[in-house]
């Protein structure tokens, strides 16, 4: 059983079932929509084809552990999913927009009785989870010239305002 | 190939995502982060960031007497601030103090600090008009930026007072500070002891501290009590005053009953031991078990000794005599002079709602109670701890002890006793292993449980019953689903304090003939000392010490530059104390637990001039001293 999803350039990609069930706005869309095709304007084939790769390859992955806010989170990411986020800025960012567009929940739980509460924070550890770790390692470290020229941000502080800012900033050095 | 702008999706990106980001950064990038540019220093702005912060840092955090839900960004960021500062400073060898003078013509002689480091409050002799007062100061005035501080209120208490307490307490529905003092009026014979509960909200304080005008009289009389009998200590906890009443009675007040007089109970402690005599010293309800642990001295000819007891609270309006105690230990090898005991409810938890797993991990969030027994012969400090076990209240079971175990009064009764056992803490007569008979279930008057101190959590309020799952984004009007978590869930977790106490360590001053004092911590405690000889209220300090209950980590990186900004020239320290034994086992060297504090010439001054009270917070790391002549309020704070 397959589902056709379109992207917004138009590009057609036929889905099996138990990988796009992974994606909570296709999984909702798919109950409506019939046997036609699913129409994602926000979502480019390029980016699509990565995500889908995603949820291929993690199609049987189990439940992510509970989340309850208080875990020190790691930014460890397994090998796969580094290869996998390997690509350039645009790519990263888009594919976390996606994938928070997408909101890729594994839905397939909630059949399965498992507690909501656990699902909602499930959502939060797949694709965009691992992007936004991918952002994070990118600044950790980083001083705010580099993070500045690593995004390409302009610095629209005034002298005075930024002299403040790294007054008060100078308790976090060396944490 | 990298173009000059940022890429399109970088902009579209939610403030969110950006929290996610966020989420997975240490404190650092964090801050750096927020100077990155105006759109990034709005999104480090918000509160979200602060508050997930909070419950990431893993290190204990000042006290404040608001729900975490109520703190602005700013405020977060200042408590997590002056908590990473603090853990760092206080493990150097040398912690380093912004220091600052607190002048006014209010003279000091008596001083407390409120948990949290902000409100300092003073028993005071004005140098004008001889006025004898309670002044409240405010440490962290928003108005004279760059640690400011300033005089707020004051209330008269026409003589000086012997004994200050002050507590954050809900008095008439607002949070704020409680102040109980104790003084002797009339003349001998008809000597009386007056103790005197006032209460000023935070509210009216915050409108002092902007300078405003309160709409009523910021002081509420909250309790006044007047006995012949001699009261040798006092203490708040909660919302119920302890008296002690030497030699054998222990008074409770509901301070806020609103009949007049206040309903009371009262326990009354025998000692039967053939030539005994005994004194209690202090005492300290902890009112989630509705218990009582009550420290005494047992005198015979041949020996003193001391002990510690739990007792069951009596029920307002009782009188209990000769009560049993749930459990005691006994140290019937040395004698003490005084005690210090640590307030258990300074300890702030990371957020309103704990989860199981932070009440857990985080060891601070239900503090262990420090004792501090200053002994005799030799003289030094014992350091004791009572380390709270997390219970489920209704599930929880404790060991029973068959009644023959039970020995009523044991200490006077104790066949053993006075015989002093050797070396062991715990008298074979009572098996270490069966601490208590009874498992004393919350049960502690709903009224008396709407206190400040404790964490709102601890206590089973009806407002505060909450499921122990917090889940991150949920949005109200999700479908929770909670009836799928198991019912484990329901039921907070709280703290269980019972005997035996630990000996953590024992320091000896004798051969260095100082007198220690101790200003008691949890986990972080100031000592200092004065010549044994001198018997002035003023004597001059010898001697000021960090301890820490436990031993700081090895850190390999120390800030370069900053141990040689307080110059320790003058200081005439004496050599840090011998360590002779600990319970690690530890030489003197290898005991980072204790170690000297450093003071700017200019206090080293006023220190050996005269020193008459001091105070300190362990969770904001601020200490005042008042030393001098005249006397002046010198702040020191470790974690600016």
């Amino acid at each position: 059983m397959s589902i056709t999803i379109v992207t917004s350039d138009n590009e057609q990609f036929c889905v099996e079932k138990l990988v796009a069930q992974r994606i909570a706005l296709i999984e909702d869309m798919v109950e409506n929509a019939g046997d036609r095709p699913i129409p994602l304007p926000n979502v480019t084939a390029s980016v699509l084809r990565k995500i889908l790769e995603y949820c291929e390859h993690h199609k049987n992955d189990p439940l992510p552990p509970y989340d309850d806010g208080s875990r020190s989170r790691t930014t460890h990411i397994s090998e796969w999913d580094q290869k996998f986020i390997t690509v350039d800025q645009e790519m990263l960012f888009e594919i976390i927009l996606a994938a928070n567009y997408l909101e890729m929940k594994p839905l397939l739980y909630v059949r399965l009785n498992v507690p909501r509460v656990q699902c909602l924070t499930a959502c939060n550890a797949v694709a965009g989870d691992i992007g936004c770790k991918t952002v994070a390692n990118m600044i950790k470290g980083k001083s705010p010239e580099e993070i500045r020229k690593l995004f390409n941000i302009v610095n629209n502080f005034t002298p005075e305002e930024e002299a403040q800012i790294r007054k008060e900033a100078e308790w976090a050095e060396d944490r | 190939m990298f173009s000059r702008r940022p890429s399109r999706a970088f902009l579209q990106l939610p403030p969110d995502l950006w929290f996610e980001v966020i989420d997975y950064l240490p404190v650092t990038s964090v801050v750096h982060l927020r100077a990155v540019s105006r759109y990034f220093d709005r999104i480090v702005s918000s509160p979200v960031v602060w508050k997930r912060l909070l419950r990431k840092v893993k290190v204990m955090l000042p006290f404040q007497p608001q729900s975490i839900a109520s703190l602005s960004a700013k405020a977060t960021e200042s408590l997590i601030r002056r908590a990473l500062c603090l853990n760092i400073n206080w493990e150097r060898d040398a912690p380093m103090a912004f220091t600052n003078t607190l002048r006014s013509v209010e003279r000091p002689y008596m001083i407390r600090l409120l948990p949290g480091g902000r409100w300092l409050v003073a028993a005071t002799k004005n140098s004008e008009d001889d006025v004898y007062a309670v002044v409240v100061w405010d440490l962290e005035n928003p108005i004279e930026r760059g640690g400011g501080c300033a005089l707020l209120a004051k209330c008269r208490t026409r003589t000086a007072v012997s004994h200050l307490v002050v507590r954050y307490m809900k008095f008439e529905g607002k949070m704020g500070i409680v102040i109980a003092t104790l003084r002797q009026i009339g003349e001998n014979p008809h000597t009386k002891t007056e103790v005197c509960v006032i209460h000023i909200s935070l509210q009216d304080l915050e409108i002092l501290s902007a300078n405003g005008i309160p709409p009523a009289a910021p002081f509420k009389l909250v309790e006044l009590h007047k006995t012949r009998c001699q009261i040798a200590y006092m203490s708040i906890d909660g919302t119920v005053l302890s008296l002690i009443h030497r030699p054998r009675t222990i008074m409770f007040i509901d301070l806020l009953d609103t009949a007049t007089p206040k309903r009371s109970s009262q326990l009354k402690i025998h000692v039967t031991g053939e030539g005994q005599r005994h004194s209690l010293q202090a005492c300290k309800l902890i009112p989630t078990q509705n218990q009582v642990l009550i420290i005494r001295l047992i005198h015979s000819d041949e020996h003193t000794s001391y002990s510690f007891e739990l007792f069951t609270f009596p029920a307002w309006g009782e009188i209990a005599k000769e009560p049993i105690p749930v459990h005691h230990d006994v140290f019937p090898e040395l004698a003490a002079s005084s005690f210090s005991i640590s307030e258990s409810t300074v300890i702030q938890a990371t957020s309103d709602r704990p989860t199981e797993r932070e009440m857990e991990e985080n060891c601070h969030y239900a503090a262990p109670i420090s004792i501090f027994a200053h002994t005799m012969g030799p003289k030094g400090i014992i350091h004791y701890q009572i380390v709270p076990q997390l219970i489920r209240p209704s599930r929880f079971n404790a060991p029973t002890v068959p009644p023959e175990h039970i020995v009523p009064n044991a200490i006077g009764q104790n066949p053993a006793f006075p015989q002093p056992p050797s070396a062991q803490n715990y008298p074979s007569y009572l098996p270490t292993d069966t601490p208590f008979h009874i498992a004393p279930m919350p049960v502690f008057p709903l009224a008396a449980m709407q206190m400040a101190g404790y964490p709102s959590q601890l206590l089973n309020l009806p407002g505060t019953m909450q499921v122990g799952v917090n889940v991150p984004g949920l949005r109200a009007d999700m479908d929770i689903g909670m009836e799928d978590v198991g019912e484990d869930l329901n039921e907070p977790l709280q703290p269980y304090y019972t005997l035996p106490v630990v000996k953590k360590a024992h320091y000896w001053f004798e051969e260095h003939n100082q007198k220690p004092a101790v200003l008691p911590g949890a986990e972080r405690s100031v000592f200092w000392t004065r010549p044994t000889e001198t018997r002035a209220d003023s004597p001059p300090m010898r001697n000021l010490l960090a301890y820490m209950t436990r031993p700081p980590r090895q850190r390999q990186k120390y800030p370069t530059g900053l141990r040689s900004e307080i110059p320790d020239r003058e200081w005439e320290f004496m050599q840090p104390p011998g360590v002779p034994e600990n319970q690690m086992g530890m030489s003197a060297q290898d005991d980072r637990r204790l170690k000297q504090l450093s003071l700017p010439p200019e206090f080293v001054d006023a220190v050996q001039a005269g020193t008459q009270n001091a105070a300190f917070d362990e969770g904001s790391g601020k200490l005042c001293i008042v030393a001098g002549k005249p006397a002046h309020i010198l702040f020191l704070d470790y974690a600016a």
